[in-house]
């Protein structure tokens, strides 16, 4: 058969990122962008689980699913309130200028790796777990960015309350 | 007495100059401050006079006896000129010294009149100022010997004359008058320009000794720029074709008549033509004879058949003048001047008593005028006089003898000049006549002659109506029948000059034979200057004096037993109607100059509005012009400016789309401005 | 076992995706899915080099990336909420006062 059929699997999520972004850049409705931009995620989570990194696979979808994308949800719901809007449709501007660019910075980013040409292959260890290893280095060698981004997380918290908190729905939105 | 004479000559020059500038110091105190002088100054004036008078009479001793002083200064020096280009020069010898003798004691004379006949009438502080100026400038012109200085002297006396004629300036009669006088004036100025000019640019200079000696035979120009002086005397003297404005100028005071126009004023152009005889050539003397014999003849018919007493004289003075005239063109200039000397003095005596008539009779109106009868007369018509030779004694005697003096009779001064210049002119007449075959040159002599006639005819005339016969007044005013007028008193003031005036007139004074011209010490002494030919014939002189007593004659048989009633419609005969209105001549003049100059004007004005509509064409074009500047201004101009700024706007405009405010916009110039650096980093690595 | 350059080829697309997404689209929303979509790319390319050098630093710094962006997600769209909620549109072409 093939040599190694991991590739299968890794196949199978780039299918799912490629499919699932493309449909989040050419879909008009923000909902379904939103849901597109969770089966993109998932895919990621996937790839990560395949380069052995499995506690940033199940973080990646607890954090980002759990967290990011309700926030989203909840944003695009609280934007139609606000803008009145009965759904959420949006136009494409500067396709030209955009799908240029980014063509560009593939080919760029493509040649760079394929020059590159890293011959090495990823490496899988099922039986070791990265749980313990992360928890350790990041109470040892990475406390202080670990702090850190403990206060970042609580300033972000109150700086979003601040901006968002007096959003209450009404008809006459007084601050 | 010889102590008494000025011996040094530069003495002599100085007297003359401070004789010619005390009547002007006079004229400058009483013209500006006259108003509070007591009798407004008159006594300031004749006393000046009086001073200048003395003066002249000691400068006239001194010259007499042979000594001339000359005096010249340099007045304006220009680069490349000569340096006698432009002097002041005096001259004082025996013409200007008899001359100013004459003029200062007239003047004097005129001067006392004046106190008693102008006191009270209007004006009076203006009029001794006027009359100083007048002896100023009639003095400094017969003391300059530069020809540009005395026509300076020529036009002030001009315009003196003119204040003076026009000086009861509320008629408007004396105004036209005295406006007409300045503008004839005006005329003969002409000629006296084009002389100057001609001999500026003959002889570079105007000083009369110089030309004396540089103009030796005179030529064409010459005789040109001596026709323009004859012309400026003929506009002065009053003779043919300018003396119409001598007739009208008796609208002055008596005295100023008696002052200009019998002594003073129309001499002039004699005593000019005297000083430039040296440039007179044969012809220019032909032309001042013809035009005198003309004048003269011309002006003695009007004169008989004026009615009033001034008009008389002033035609009679025009005659004279004529006169003098004959003198000068026949070549004997000393008995032209003879004549002038003698005839101011009879003619302002004459002046001056016509104007005591005119008193007497301005009294008899204030007397009516108070007493309720109020008749405004005119008190120079000589209807209305008569019989005055009870009335005013002095005055028939000093009339008598100045009148008989004018027509030439014997044992009187004006025999003396008449035969003088009578003979001169046969004697000219017979030389010409012979030298050029024509009868032509004895129609002068033979004018004199008429006129002489004329002249008895006309004074017999006027002596009738004005002293002989009833006084008409009385038949047109029968209130003065009845009313009782006490004898008038002369006044001093005015006995006194017509005394002098009158003892002037006899022979006495001028020669010691009263039979002969040539004997006089006068002509004697001028002939050193002039030496022309004095041979009399005496054929002339009976002639002359025939004819004078035919004139007194056929006068006194005319007019001895007309009783002329005034105001009456008289047939007046076409002869009275021509000669009363002086040949016309006035109408003649309108039509022939004014008329035509109005027209002139008229159609002047015409064209003027043809050149205002071009003025307004040119400022029409000038808006047009201002506004296509204009619209070139903003349109060309402002839209470079424009097209520079549009430019700029377009280009910024362009990057301007750079910022359009989309941050989507933002990131995707950066992504591709990193990724060309990118690019170009990479060229530059390989 | 799977070549590297696979994962990277798949993090490169996925990194131009992000931003084409972040240029094309015109609601606010859609266009910050674009950056969690880019920073994703990043993380995929961490984790494979801490992979393939057998170190665990990668993977740290992944979590880190992940914790900055999910602070910058909530923050950003209580931002924009704001923002909507003062211009009354969602249409970013709509919004444009840093135009200059």
């Amino acid at each position: 058969m093939i040599s190694n059929p991991e590739v299968y699997f890794f196949y199978f999520f780039a299918t799912i990122i490629v499919g699932s972004a493309l449909f989040l850049l050419f879909t008009k409705n923000v909902v379904y962008s939103a849901f597109a931009l969770l089966s993109t995620l998932l895919g990621v989570a996937g790839l990560f689980v395949l380069a052995s990194a499995d506690f940033l696979g199940i973080m990646q979808i607890v954090i980002y699913i759990g967290g990011v994308l309700l926030l989203f949800m909840f944003a695009i719901m609280f934007a139609n309130k606000v803008t009145g809007q009965q759904y959420i449709i949006t136009e494409h501007k500067n396709l030209l200028s955009g799908i240029v660019l980014g063509i560009a910075v593939f080919i760029i980013f493509a040649m760079a790796i394929l020059k590159a040409g890293y011959k090495q292959h990823l490496s899988y260890y099922p039986n070791k777990s990265t749980v313990s290893e992360i928890g350790v280095e990041l109470m040892t060698e990475y406390v202080f960015p670990f702090e850190f981004a403990g206060i970042f997380l609580f300033a972000a918290l109150i700086g979003a309350s601040v901006v968002a908190g007096h959003l209450i729905i009404k008809d006459n939105v007084k601050k | 007495m010889n102590s008494y004479l000025i011996t040094d000559l530069d003495n002599l020059v100085y007297c003359s100059l401070a004789t010619a500038l005390l009547p002007f110091c006079a004229f400058l105190i009483l013209f500006f401050g006259g108003k509070q002088l007591p009798r407004k100054g008159d006594w300031l004036a004749a006393s000046f006079i009086g001073i200048s008078f003395v003066l002249s009479v000691v400068i006239f001793f001194s010259v007499w006896e042979g000594r001339t002083g000359v005096a010249s200064i340099r007045w304006i020096s220009l680069a490349g000129l000569p340096d006698n280009a432009f002097t002041i020069s005096v001259r004082v010898d025996k013409l200007s010294s008899f001359m100013m003798l004459t003029v200062c004691l007239i003047s004097l004379l005129v001067h006392l009149y004046s106190m008693e006949y102008m006191k009270g009438k209007l004006n009076y502080t203006r009029y001794f100022p006027y009359l100083s100026v007048f002896t100023f400038a009639m003095l400094g012109l017969i003391l300059s010997d530069n020809l540009l200085i005395t026509f300076m002297f020529w036009e002030l006396v001009g315009f003196t004359s003119y204040l003076l004629i026009g000086f009861w300036f509320t008629k408007e009669v004396a105004v036209k008058a005295s406006k007409k006088a300045f503008l004839f004036n005006r005329i003969g100025d002409l000629g006296f320009i084009l002389a100057l000019m001609i001999l500026w640019s003959l002889a570079g200079t105007f000083d009369l000794q110089f030309l004396k000696g540089s103009i030796e035979e005179p030529s064409f120009w010459v005789t040109l720029a001596g026709l323009g002086i004859v012309l400026a005397c003929i506009g002065k003297s009053a003779q043919f074709p300018l003396y119409v404005w001598l007739p009208d100028a008796m609208e002055g005071p008596t005295p100023v008549s008696a002052l200009i126009h019998a002594a003073t004023m129309v001499a002039a152009g004699i005593y000019l033509l005297a000083k430039v005889t040296f440039m007179l050539g044969e012809d220019v003397l032909t032309t001042i004879a013809m035009v005198g014999a003309t004048t003269m003849l011309m002006s003695a018919l009007p004169a008989l058949f004026q009615n009033d007493i001034k008009k008389v004289l002033a035609y009679s003075t025009i005659s004279q003048l004529g006169y003098m005239f004959v003198g000068i063109g026949a070549g004997v200039p000393e008995a032209a001047l003879f004549h002038l000397f003698t005839h101011a003095f009879f003619k302002a005596g004459l002046f001056l008593s016509a104007g005591a008539v005119i008193h007497y009779m301005h009294e008899i109106k204030h007397v009516l005028f108070h007493e309720g009868v109020y008749n405004d007369f005119d008190a120079q018509d000589m209807r209305f006089m008569g019989g005055l030779k009870t009335k005013l004694p002095l005055v028939f005697i000093v009339f008598v003898v100045c009148a008989a003096s004018l027509v030439g009779l014997p044992l009187l001064s004006g025999f003396l000049s008449k035969e003088a210049i009578i003979g001169a002119a046969y004697n000219w007449a017979e030389a010409s006549g012979s030298a050029h075959n024509s009868i032509v040159y004895y129609l002068v002599p033979l004018s004199c002659f008429i006129t002489a006639f004329f002249t008895a005819l006309y004074m017999t005339r006027q002596l009738i109506m004005l002293f002989f016969g009833d006084f008409r007044l009385e038949n047109h005013i029968p209130y003065l029948r009845t009313a009782k007028h006490d004898h008038h008193h002369q006044s001093l003031l005015i006995s006194l000059p017509l005394v002098v005036l009158c003892g002037l007139s006899v022979f006495i004074p001028f020669s010691w034979n009263p039979f002969s011209p040539q004997s006089s010490w006068f002509i004697q002494a001028l002939n050193q200057i002039f030496e022309s030919n004095l041979e009399f014939s005496h054929g002339v002189t009976y002639t002359t004096v025939a004819l004078a007593l035919a004139g007194i004659a056929a006068g006194v048989l005319m007019y001895r037993n007309k009783v002329v009633v005034a105001e009456k419609e008289e047939k007046v005969s076409y002869v009275t109607e021509l000669l009363g209105k002086n040949w016309y001549l006035e109408k003649i003049y309108y039509h022939i100059m004014v008329v035509p100059g109005f027209r002139l004007a008229f159609y002047t004005t015409k064209i003027d509005f043809v050149i205002d509509k071009l003025l307004d064409g040119i400022a029409v074009v000038y808006v047009v012009l201002s506004h296509i500047v204009a619209w070139f201004d903003k349109s060309v101009i402002d839209g470079l400016v424009r097209l520079v700024a549009g430019i700029a706007a377009f280009i910024s405009g362009l990057f301007k789309n750079i910022q359009s405010g989309r941050v989507q916009q933002y990131f995707a110039y950066t992504l591709a401005t990193v990724l060309l650096l990118i690019y170009l980093f990479f060229n530059w690595m390989n | 076992m799977i070549p590297s350059t696979h994962f990277l080829i798949v993090a490169a697309f996925l990194f131009a995706m992000g931003i084409m997404i972040l240029i094309v689209k015109r609601n606010a929303i859609a266009a910050l899915m674009g950056i969690e979509l880019m920073l994703n790319a990043v993380n995929i390319n961490l984790v494979v080099f801490s992979n393939l050098n057998r170190q665990i630093d990668g993977q740290m710094f992944v979590i880190f990336v992940i914790v900055v962006a999910v602070a910058e997600a909530a923050v950003g769209l209580a931002l924009l909420l704001q923002v909507y909620k003062n211009y009354r549109t969602s249409d970013l072409d709509k919004i444009t006062k840093l135009k200059g």
